[in-house]
């Protein structure tokens, strides 16, 4: 039996589509409905009742004092995004240098990234011990004298969690900005040192510009898991010590308290904030073409 | 003249190795910390001043981790996990994309808006009731909970659709009267041409994967389908203070995934380089 070529078709687009379709309509579209419902009633886990509420899930959130603690934490962690990029374009720009050997050091540079979160931010609790390495170092170079409460100290422990968020997406966003680098064609470097410019020159005016688009992938990834920081907080300080953020309260709410109404409601206040970054990045990276500063 | 030359080769050399040897350390130091401490006798570990090598060298946690507690197991579950994901992601994203790119029909744009949205929605807002509707469905702790909601990723279906979108229509017709069906051209034409992207994806979905660590927690309840992330989380949580315990069981978590991506490493820096390029 010979199908025509239209009928070949319409068989392969339903063969190759169907399957994604219904996932996605279960496990992204379905979410997003009922999920906002939720937030508008009591869900009671074990019959699957939904009771109507209103704006009541709300309400509690903006009177929750962790609602506000954690929103700001949250907000205070997109600190993080800026120093995160530098650092690994600059790094990107090391290790793409022709020295013999590079590709060892790239490899061990991307070892945190591998070995995963939950690894890392353990091995930096135990570092960031009361009792532990860094305290010892910083003492014997007398840069402190006392020693620093790094994860139970409020004023300390936030900027803690950031900086093992910084150390562990370095090697990340690196491999990232090195694969935009080694995509940038050589000619242009090479007519540019014709034309007399110098090395920073060339940074700033073929290097950058080119690199944009892989700045704009770079600054939404990292801002989008900046605000949905969650393993070094549950790691490193258990939400403690005023580093509770969006992404831990949620789970607390709906995971340890089963205020699943809340958590949704809150859910849905940390989708906002997402997708107006998502925006922000693209209205400052400018996809539509304009110029940079 | 030819000799300062190769001077001053040499000491911009020294210096960049030097760099790059204190970021080594700066990059592996919490890893060989805990490889210290996990050698150390349980009266050493909290000496003051702490000592970097430790003597006499222990091996006592070592026993005791790999005697009692499933670490390799993890490591196993892990993989699987893994594994299921990214061929859900590539073989799924391989396919969704080709009709969106190469084949015309009507509501085609539609299709390809509404699979690419979620992008732009969080995980967050989909968790609660991603957990009620694995409830629901009896998958609640089995490993393909796991993977079923990621499975579909729109990432992956915009790269490939991207790189479908490259391939030149006259491969298409030679291919047709060479007497290849609609399938065929696929599967013989289009997809070896995007295997590189292809690549790219399952490098992403890997790590991705790998890292997972929230929804594995929220749909797993059984200790020994843990995957590696959440089983060290949890023996972190019954160690409570016991750091030479911990530190062991991080290092001997740590190996194989380092055995591991020695072997594949060229795969994911070249993946993101195709990925980029697409």
């Amino acid at each position: 039996m010979k199908l025509t070529r239209k009928k070949q078709q319409l068989v392969v687009i339903i063969a190759f589509l169907l399957v994604p379709i219904i996932l996605l309509g279960v496990f992204s579209y379905y979410p997003i409905i009922k999920g906002t419902i939720l937030s508008f009633a009591d869900y009671n886990m074990l019959t699957s009742e939904i009771n109507w509420v209103g704006l009541k899930n709300y309400r509690w959130l903006f009177n929750y004092k962790y609602f506000y603690v954690s929103l700001l934490n949250t907000l205070k962690y997109l600190i993080v995004v800026p120093f995160i990029q530098f650092a690994s374009m600059g790094l990107a720009v090391l290790v793409n240098q022709q020295v013999p050997g590079i590709k060892i050091f790239r490899t061990l540079f991307y070892v945190p990234v591998i070995t995963g979160s939950v690894i890392v931010s353990i091995a930096w609790r135990w570092i960031f011990d009361v009792d532990g390495i860094l305290n010892y170092f910083l003492m014997s170079l007398h840069l402190i004298k006392e020693p620093i409460m790094w994860l139970l100290d409020k004023n300390m422990a936030l900027f803690s969690c950031m900086f093992v968020t910084f150390w562990r997406g370095l090697g990340y966003y690196m491999i990232i900005y090195l694969a935009g680098l080694q995509n940038i064609p050589s000619e242009l470097y090479e007519a540019a040192s014709l034309d007399g410019a110098n090395s920073f020159k060339k940074f700033t005016k073929i290097t950058v510009p080119l690199l944009k688009p892989t700045m704009l992938l770079c600054f939404i990834l990292s801002s989008m898991s900046a605000l949905q920081v969650f393993e070094e907080i549950l790691l490193l300080t258990e939400g403690k010590s005023q580093t509770t953020t969006l992404m831990f309260e949620l789970y607390d709410l709906a995971f340890n308290k089963l205020e699943f109404g809340k958590s949704a409601a809150l859910a849905i206040v940390l989708s906002i904030f997402l997708i107006c970054l998502t925006f922000l990045n693209f209205k400052i990276f400018g996809l539509g073409g304009e110029k940079e500063k | 003249m030819k000799s300062s030359l190769r001077k001053k080769r040499i000491i911009s050399l020294t210096i960049k190795y030097i760099i790059l040897i204190l970021l080594v350390f700066f990059f592996l130091f919490p890893f060989l910390w805990a490889l210290s401490t996990s050698l150390k006798t349980a009266t050493d570990v909290f000496k003051w001043p702490p000592e970097w090598i430790p003597k006499p060298i222990s091996f006592e946690s070592y026993k005791y981790v790999l005697s009692e507690l499933p670490i390799f197991k993890y490591f196993i579950n892990s993989m699987i996990i893994t594994i299921l994901g990214v061929l859900f992601n590539v073989v799924l994203s391989s396919m969704a994309a080709y009709p969106l790119a190469r084949l015309e029909f009507k509501g085609r744009n539609l299709i390809f808006f509404l699979i690419i949205l979620p992008m732009m929605v969080p995980m967050q807002s989909t968790l609660i009731v991603n957990f009620i509707t694995i409830l629901h469905l009896n998958l609640f702790n089995s490993y393909i909970s796991v993977v079923l909601p990621t499975a579909v990723s729109s990432f992956g279906i915009f790269l490939m659709r991207q790189n479908y979108l490259s391939i030149p229509r006259e491969l298409e017709d030679s291919a047709k009267i060479d007497g290849c069906n609609e399938f065929q051209i696929w599967s013989k034409i289009a997809f070896p041409l995007v295997k590189p992207a292809a690549g790219a994806l399952a490098i992403f979905s890997f790590v991705a994967y790998w890292n997972s660590f929230l929804w594995p927690l929220i749909v797993l309840k059984d200790p020994n389908k843990y995957p590696i992330q959440v089983g060290i989380a949890y023996l972190n949580n019954m160690f409570a203070q016991n750091y030479r315990h911990i530190c062991a069981s991080l290092i001997i978590a740590v190996i194989p995934i380092l055995i591991f991506f020695f072997f594949t490493q060229r795969y994911f820096i070249e993946g993101y380089q195709g990925a980029l390029k697409g």
